[in-house]
């Protein structure tokens, strides 16, 4: 069988096929037009959400709600206003993140947003306190997606500095030993290391680079006094660098010395994080992580070479990095052993019928297919290979939600299965799948095994 | 458009409470009396074996066809005349049968002759000789009638598309899914060594999880319990009354291994029925159900202990309605000729003998008055 581009680059590199994919996929033959046709969409991403939810409203909005809470104190009706704001307010920060996947459905740029995807799991946040909760799906919009097309530490410093990070991660309270606040505060507070050494371990440079605690601790008290400012007297509601936390003198992290250039401004947890994202283990280990979740559970090690040698000649260009493993041949393999995260799986169902039935909706079928949206409950976020996403109450939750997705889908709108999985699966589609979706007892059910075809599942 | 979940808010099984719909307008000329008289169409998708399910033991050619039907360590059957007997997993019909509440037509087919489950299964919910997708054959007869439909489903079946409000409701919970679609993964994961090994497992543990009880949320016997009770709920509001109910069952399309498969099937069935009066109560006294298929299967036995796609099946009616006397339609009858299984339909179907719109029609007349001009605008394509 002869390996259809269009299919991997709909199924491997995007979310799937829609109508408009198939269209524009079916005037391109050769390889390097689908290259291309990948590879424009590189630019700058941006979503439409009528939302009206960002990190400045979540916080304003949980400082609200901890007013109500406050001075609720025992009064069980005034409790139950507090508790009303805060459903209210967690509700709209779920609207927001559903339209974030939303968009991932419609959008005419799917590598982007798968990338963008990849990177709020390689950056992940989970749900919490009410405040991380009202906080988390605004990380994406406002860090990952102005920085998609850039590099990056340009992406890295963005979120580092968003308050979602900053609040799940406890650095908005971390505070410089030596520090003016320090002198003043009470006994027990000080530095917290959770964010720094996450930086390292997941952000940056990986586990094995070979990073000591000392390095956690230093990085630790250069991004001290990195805060969230809540509107109290003329604060911003969002990033604040608070002087008056900082850590004092100068910096080493990771064989590099950083002087205290200007303690008026966070320039030294600036500098650190943009040689940690420019550092070759970087490199090396966002480029596997990018090949493994776009390529294969065990991607070639000369895709990897070549992404790193891209990164290290671009200073980390995101575009230019998905460009060289785009362009690898070693990409374009028929092996197909990537199994859909329940997301992409999710997504692409979605695009291929273009339909969102209303019940269980999005964010709840996420919920029901083990991928929560801002709910892998650690930073290093949710797994990438078939051995993880393969369980058995996992696989049967997928069919489930197919054979329920299926009986939404509106009859007669919809064209036949078999001829819908030529469309959508092309030359991929086997004889095997071909004939059970013929055979199918009901059109319902010839959806569902379509979306359950090993066709659908991997990639 | 009224959202299904603030319409009927009830996760599970305890009684549900209906609003009032005044805002729906009543569409029909019936009096109220009449009006509140229910009827409920169950719909077996994936066309249901009517040989096994009402077996001709005294047609002299059965057993030739279904010889290894007549297995001595097989349950006896349910005789109901010297000619039929019901399976025997099917008891609770043969009782109604045998109280004149369950009347059964036999060698009944729709107009369609052809074999695509689909193409058959939207033609006998549009009722029509030429499938029209929006235009359902109960949506017709409640136009007439007036009232409320309600079907258990996602979403609202061609049935009830027409010039109607319709209803739907379903469980809360994603369904567990049927044995056959598990089946028919399976053999589509042949080559896949992980998916078919973790679907194997998964299967394992959702069988167990099924016999403690764990999950039956949309069980066909659950969703015909609660079809019952939606249909109860409600009776102090004539002009809205719920009055007519949908329920789908799925899993007859048995291509292999068709007599435990089978025997599975008729217990749900049977089962389901069952919970379905208790569930109405009362109301089971003015309630007639219809219970068709899409087509039927061969008549003889394929290569895998299967039947294929056929032509001619079988159909029940029920209900405390039936007990009543009425020129058109009354329990205890068996009605339709049969076709004898001499000759076949292209030598290898049941003929079918009679449209079942025309029973399903004649059921209409006797339960919800209807005459035949209004029978006319319901089936336009049969002539009573």
């Amino acid at each position: 069988m002869p390996v259809n581009f269009a299919y991997i680059a709909m199924h491997r590199f995007s979310y799937g096929a829609d109508s408009a994919s198939l269209a524009s996929l079916s005037q391109l033959g050769q390889l390097e037009q689908v290259q291309g046709w990948l590879i424009q969409q590189l630019s700058r991403y941006t979503i439409s959400t009528d939302a009206d939810w960002t990190s400045q409203s979540a916080i304003a909005a949980f400082i609200k709600y901890r007013g109500l809470r406050t001075n609720a104190k025992n009064d069980e009706k005034l409790l139950e206003n507090a508790k009303s704001a805060r459903r209210h307010n967690f509700n709209l920060a779920r609207h927001l993140a559903e339209d974030i996947v939303r968009n991932a459905i419609t959008t005419q740029q799917s590598l982007q947003a798968r990338l963008s995807d990849f990177f709020a799991n390689h950056f992940s946040v989970s749900r919490g306190n009410p405040l991380v909760t009202m906080l988390a799906p605004t990380l994406e919009p406002e860090a990952i997606h102005p920085n998609l097309h850039r590099k990056f530490s340009d992406l890295l410093l963005a979120v580092v500095k968003h308050p979602a990070m900053l609040v799940y991660l406890n650095n908005e309270y971390s505070i410089g030993p030596n520090s003016q606040f320090a002198k003043k505060s009470r006994k027990g507070r000080g530095l917290n290391e959770n964010l720094a050494r996450e930086i390292l371990e997941l952000h940056t440079l990986g586990v094995d680079a070979g990073y000591t605690q000392n390095d956690v601790i230093e990085l630790a008290k250069a991004i001290t006094g990195w805060s969230v400012g809540r509107g109290r007297k003329k604060e911003p509601l969002g990033f604040l660098y608070r002087v008056g936390a900082h850590e004092p003198g100068s910096r080493q992290v990771f064989g590099n010395h950083y002087p205290q250039d200007n303690i008026k401004l966070p320039v030294q947890g600036e500098s650190i994080l943009k040689n940690l994202a420019n550092h070759p283990s970087t490199a090396t280990h966002i480029c596997e992580k990018l090949a493994r979740h776009f390529v294969s559970d065990t991607p070639d090690e000369q895709i990897v070479k070549s992404m790193v040698a891209t990164w290290r000649s671009t200073s980390g260009d995101i575009p230019k990095v998905m460009e060289t493993l785009i362009m690898h041949p070693e990409s374009w393999h028929g092996r197909f052993d990537k199994f859909k995260a329940p997301r992409e799986f999710l997504i692409s169902a979605y695009r291929s019928f273009g339909e969102i039935p209303k019940w269980p909706g999005i964010f709840r079928s996420l919920e029901i297919l083990g991928q929560g949206i801002n709910n892998a409950g650690s930073p290093a976020g949710y797994p990438d290979t078939a051995q993880e996403w393969s369980g058995a109450s996992a696989l049967m939750g997928r069919v489930e939600w197919a054979n329920h997705f299926s009986k939404q889908l509106i009859r007669n709108k919809m064209p036949s299965a078999d001829a819908h999985a030529k469309n959508i699966l092309g030359s991929r589609l086997s004889e095997k799948t071909l004939t059970h979706l013929r055979r199918a007892e009901s059109m319902q059910q010839a959806y569902a095994l379509m979306l359950m075809s090993p066709e659908f599942q991997r990639r | 458009m009224v959202q299904r979940r603030d319409f009927i808010k009830s996760a599970g099984a305890s009684l549900v409470i209906l609003p009032a719909l005044s805002f729906f307008p009543a569409y029909g000329v019936l009096n109220g009396a009449t009006r509140q008289k229910k009827v409920i169409w169950v719909f077996l998708r994936g066309a249901m074996d009517g040989l096994s399910a009402v077996v001709p033991v005294g047609d002299p050619s059965y057993k030739k066809f279904r010889a290894q039907y007549q297995r001595k360590d097989s349950a006896p059957l349910l005789p109901i005349s010297d000619f039929f007997a019901f399976d025997s997993k099917l008891s609770f019909l043969h009782n109604l049968y045998q109280q004149k509440e369950l009347s059964i037509g036999v060698a009944v087919a729709s107009a369609y002759r052809k074999r695509s489950h689909f193409d058959a299964q939207d033609q006998m919910e549009s009722g029509l000789d030429k499938t029209e997708h929006d235009n359902g054959w109960l949506a017709r007869a409640l136009a007439i009638v007036g009232g409320m439909p309600l079907a258990i489903s996602r979403t609202t079946p061609i049935a009830l598309k027409g010039d109607i409000q319709a209803q739907t409701w379903y469980p809360s919970t994603l369904d567990s899914v049927d044995d056959d679609l598990l089946a028919r993964l399976s053999d589509m994961y042949e080559h896949d060594v992980l998916l078919k090994d973790t679907l194997n497992t998964a299967i394992m543990q959702s069988n167990n999880e099924m016999m403690m009880g764990k999950r039956q949320g949309a069980s066909f016997v659950n969703l015909a319990s609660e079809c019952g009770r939606l249909l109860s709920g409600n009776a102090d509001n004539n002009e809205t009354v719920i009055n007519c109910g949908m329920l789908e069952m799925g899993g007859w399309d048995t291509h292999n291994n068709q007599r435990g498969r089978l025997s599975r099937q008729f217990t749900q069935l049977n089962d389901g029925l069952k919970a379905l009066k208790s569930s109405l109560g009362k109301n089971w006294e003015d309630t007639l159900v219809f219970v068709t298929t899409e087509f039927g299967r061969t008549v003889a036995i394929n290569g895998t202990n299967g039947t294929d796609h056929g032509t001619a099946s079988t159909m029940f009616m029920l209900g405390g309605a039936l007990k009543k006397e009425s020129p058109y339609m009354s329990g205890g009858n068996i009605y339709g000729e049969w076709p004898g299984l001499s000759n076949l339909y292209q030598d290898r179907d049941l003929n079918a003998t009679s449209d079942l719109r025309y029973w399903i029609a004649k059921g209409l007349q006797a339960h919800w008055d209807l005459n035949i001009r209004q029978i006319n605008r319901v089936f336009p394509d049969i002539t009573l």
